[in-house]
């Protein structure tokens, strides 16, 4: 306060030249700040002297409202006293406030007294920024913008801040609004980056009466009155809400409405549980501002109801879905050099969709699968008497992945599969089931085994790894006595994927399999993989 | 010259940024809340009284037209009152004008910006609203599916013998949501078909021809009746039990169906079920059904079972579904299969569906 007396009465004696022909003002800048003093470029050659009042004052460029031109302007930092003024610099120490606002080009004014009675040549006097341009005839909404604009040259921040929040907050409708908001906005910015601000902790003295709601309606806009005791001591008022137990709060300006009531919605996206709490900081004519209605540290408190926890988890529709389709051959006899007929094979094929649930319960899968082979023996020679025994499988499956709750370390997930399905005999049932370390689209090492009627087991170790995000690739090692439940063989297989776009992922498989030194073949797979 | 400076000062005035005026006449405190069905008594302090009208317009949240109420001079404010039959969830809205001289100005809010308070119900109203809010606000639905299955046909001696049945149901669904019981469901359900008089491979009889005496069975039913009542266990868990009545070949039989999902059945969910009919056969599936097309929710069956006849080996049907929904409640469904008793056989399955809500 005593600040801005000062800084005003330095300005009056500023705008009034004629006052004193024989003093003049030195205008310089700040050339250096230090931890607690700051240097400009006027001293004794300027007639600067120990004791001389400093006007600081910070150059701006502004927007005029009705025009858009640009406008320089000016705002009061604040003032000092020179403590100590050499030939061409003069230093001012400051106290902690006042320094941390002060910044290098920041324009430095000293009223210099002089002795002698030397006219000083008429000072030119800008004109005022609202004068840029002629404009003959306005109506009455550009007029009060205009007349706005005329209080607030040489106003600080939260002046003209508090000035346009309250025009805005009354004319919301106003053609001009846009383009204030917008200027708004860059004061904030500026205000925020000079001194970065919170809700002021202090009381505003405009009182609000309020009838605050104690429950909402997740999803739901929540409409909030206030009304003003004494219009004429408030500018504006803005409504800052958060989610309940939120560290920032969100502002929205009040709009006022026939002088004494101030109207807000707090949008249903920000209506959620367990609740959301909000205070309103008022501004007042002089440009003070502080809470006015609950405040930032004791908010008003709406508890909201959560949605219910089960079909939150069904209610997403993005990213939450994926089609694979796969299809594979493995040849156990192909480098098989052996004499006679070893023919020993597997082919499938399947087609799946997963839904991610997130949460526990990871995902759930259902799919079809066609599965068909003919061998599974590595030293049976097969003729048309004792032909290859065939295998096939026809089947539908169902899966559900868990992700169990670790609290350190990657994520670990399990799934479990189950198969209905008919083979050469009928309904064949199977499980299989598949512990995985790591996220399952990203770095995993997961371990699984599989067993279904008629056919045998199938149990496998694959890591998966993305060497580039578009290039998934895994490596598996597997033991296995399908078609037939016949002879253990293994199979090692990479599968290289490329993440073509966002939604589709074609895939490659490779893959060498035997059950023993001679008897093993090479295999290969192709994939699909849709994301949406 | 100092003293010339601050008399400047004094003269120059620090720049005041106009308040807006101060409103005069009406100064009314809206409540927070409002209790469903009892009357919102509204209050206002007004100054010049004699000189307007002071009124009070509003309506249920949704509707489209104003009601009016005066308001009226109590002990030392003025109120209006909204009759509790007006005072009904999700909410009222509200504006106050004055008419003076003929002339209606708003007093606090206005017809294009009312204020709205919030009426809330309890749990389970709440539950209701977002249950009806994701039916659209249809309480009843008309629906009729039909479908063929095929488990294919079976070589015996120089004939083919098929191995299929249909399946129509129609029914209609009333969403009570007097929770626990969600909705209520009636129909009516066809089941015929032919099928192989034997376990799995037709009998020798059929070398003759399927039409040979204990070749080929008739299955099925033409008239079963239903009753279902689908409890909402808890919001998104629902378990539906049905009690079926079919008249067979011999006499009538009785059946059950019961399906545990958790979801939406025409969006995202998934369901595990079964259905069982004495003589027809019984069956259990497994369902999961997406709803990320966008206007294309689909669903996945895997379903094990010997319908059409208990005689019959179980097989295995794996189904794939495809809707479409339309703004006026009409949803239209496609659904194609395949159905196997076996590896060796197999047979395709297809049918349609449609399902009106009102």
């Amino acid at each position: 306060m005593k600040r801005l007396l000062a800084a005003t009465i330095l300005a009056c004696a500023l705008a009034v030249p004629g006052a004193a022909a024989a003093d003049e003002v030195a205008v310089g800048v700040v050339v250096k700040v230090d931890t607690r003093e700051i240097y400009v470029n006027l001293g004794g050659q300027k007639g600067v002297v120990d004791g001389a009042s400093l006007r600081l004052k910070r150059p701006v460029m502004l927007r005029h409202p009705v025009t858009r031109a640009p406008v320089k302007d000016w705002l009061p930092i604040g003032t000092a006293t020179i403590t100590s003024a050499g030939d061409k610099l003069a230093m001012a120490v400051l106290d902690g406030e006042l320094r941390a606002q002060v910044a290098v080009g920041d324009i430095a004014e000293i009223y210099v007294e002089r002795e002698e009675a030397v006219a000083p040549p008429p000072r030119p006097i800008a004109p005022p920024p609202d004068e840029t341009g002629p404009i003959p005839k306005v109506d009455a909404d550009t007029a009060a913008v205009l007349a706005v604009w005329r209080s607030l040259a040489g106003q600080n921040l939260d002046r003209r801040i508090g000035a346009w929040e309250g025009w805005l907050s009354a004319n919301p409708q106003s053609p001009h609004a846009a383009a204030i908001r917008t200027d708004l906005d860059a004061l904030r910015a500026q205000r925020e980056a000079a001194s970065p601000r919170r809700p002021t902790p202090g009381r505003a003295t405009v009182q609000l009466a309020h009838e605050g709601p104690t429950r909402g309606e997740a999803g739901r806009d929540l409409p909030l009155v206030f009304v003003v005791d004494d219009p004429s001591t408030l500018v504006s008022a803005s409504l800052h809400y958060r989610p309940s137990g939120g560290t920032t709060y969100q502002r929205l300006l009040l709009r006022r409405e026939g002088g004494m009531y101030l109207r807000a919605t707090i949008p249903a996206a920000a209506v959620t549980a367990p609740g959301v709490e909000y205070f309103v900081e008022a501004a007042v004519p002089r440009g003070e501002s502080g809470a006015a209605f609950a405040s930032s540290s004791a908010p008003s408190r709406v508890t909201v109801e959560p949605p219910p926890a089960v079909l939150e988890k069904f209610a997403g529709t993005r990213h939450r879905t994926r089609l694979s389709i796969m299809a594979s051959y493995m040849d156990f006899a192909n480098l098989d050099d052996r004499a006679g007929d070893r023919t020993d094979r597997v082919g499938m094929g399947e087609i799946d969709v997963l839904y991610r649930l997130g949460g526990t319960i990871y995902g759930v899968r259902a799919g079809f699968g066609s599965y068909r082979g003919v061998g599974g023996f590595a030293n049976r020679t097969w003729t048309d008497v004792e032909p290859a025994p065939e295998r096939g499988f026809q089947y539908g499956y169902a899966e559900m992945e868990l992700r169990l709750p670790v609290k350190k370390g990657p994520p670990v997930g399990a799934a479990g599969r189950f198969y209905a399905g008919v083979g050469e005999e009928g309904l064949a049932l199977g499980a299989a089931g598949r512990v995985r370390l790591g996220d399952p689209d990203a770095a995993n090492l997961s371990v699984g085994i599989s067993a279904v009627e008629e056919l045998g087991y199938f149990s496998d170790l694959r890591l998966e790894t993305r060497p580039d995000a578009r290039l998934p690739v895994g490596i598996s090692v597997g033991v296995t006595d399908q078609p037939g439940q016949g002879d253990l063989g293994v199979r090692l297989a990479a599968d290289v994927g490329w993440r073509a776009l966002s939604w589709i992922q074609p895939t490659l498989r490779l893959s060498w399999q035997g059950r023993t030194a001679v008897h093993s073949g090479v295999g290969a797979g192709l994939g699909v993989v849709f994301d949406w | 010259m100092r003293t010339t400076l601050l008399t400047s000062f004094v003269i120059a005035a620090v720049a005041a940024v106009a308040a807006p005026a101060a409103a005069e006449g009406v100064r009314h405190l809206p409540p927070a809340e409002a209790t469903a069905n009892e009357a919102l008594r509204l209050t206002a302090l007004v100054s010049r009284a004699s000189e307007r009208t002071l009124l009070l317009r509003y309506r249920p949240v949704g509707a489209t037209t104003w009601s009016q109420v005066e308001f009226a001079r109590g002990d030392a404010e003025w109120i209006a009152t909204v009759p509790a039959e007006e005072v009904v969830p999700p909410g009222v809205e509200y504006f106050i004008a004055s008419a003076q001289d003929g002339q209606d100005s708003p007093e606090f809010a206005s017809a294009e910006a009312p204020h709205q308070i919030g009426i809330y119900a309890d749990a389970k109203e709440l539950r209701r609203r977002r249950d009806l809010a994701r039916a659209g606000d249809r309480r009843s639905r008309a629906r009729v599916a039909g479908e063929y299955v095929s488990y294919g046909t079976r070589e015996a001696g120089e004939h083919t013998i098929v191995d299929h049945y249909y399946r129509v149901d129609a029914d209609f669904s009333y969403r009570l949501l007097a929770y626990p019981l969600e909705e209520i469901r009636f129909g009516y359900t066809r089941l015929e078909g032919y099928v192989p008089q034997s376990f799995r491979a037709p009998p020798p009889s059929c070398n003759a021809g399927e039409t040979t005496p204990g070749c080929r069975l008739y299955a099925g039913f033409k008239v079963g009746g239903w009753f279902e009542l689908g409890f909402g266990l808890a919001e998104g868990v629902r378990l539906d039990l049905r009690g079926i009545v079919v008249a067979n070949q011999e006499s009538a039989a009785p059946g059950a169906r019961a399906e545990l999902r958790t979801g939406e059945l025409d969006g995202n969910h998934i369901a595990l079920g079964f259905e069982v009919i004495s003589d027809v056969g019984g069956s259990g599936f497994f369902r999961l059904g997406w709803d990320t097309v966008p206007e294309l929710p689909m669903a996945a069956t895997v379903e094990v079972t010997d319908f059409p006849a208990t005689s019959r080996a179980t097989g295995v049907r794996l189904m794939y579904d495809l809707y479409h929904p339309f703004p006026n409640g009409l949803r239209a469904g496609v659904r194609l299969g395949y159905a196997a008793r076996d590896q060796r056989v197999g047979g395709p399955t297809a049918g349609l569906s449609a399902s009106f809500d009102f």
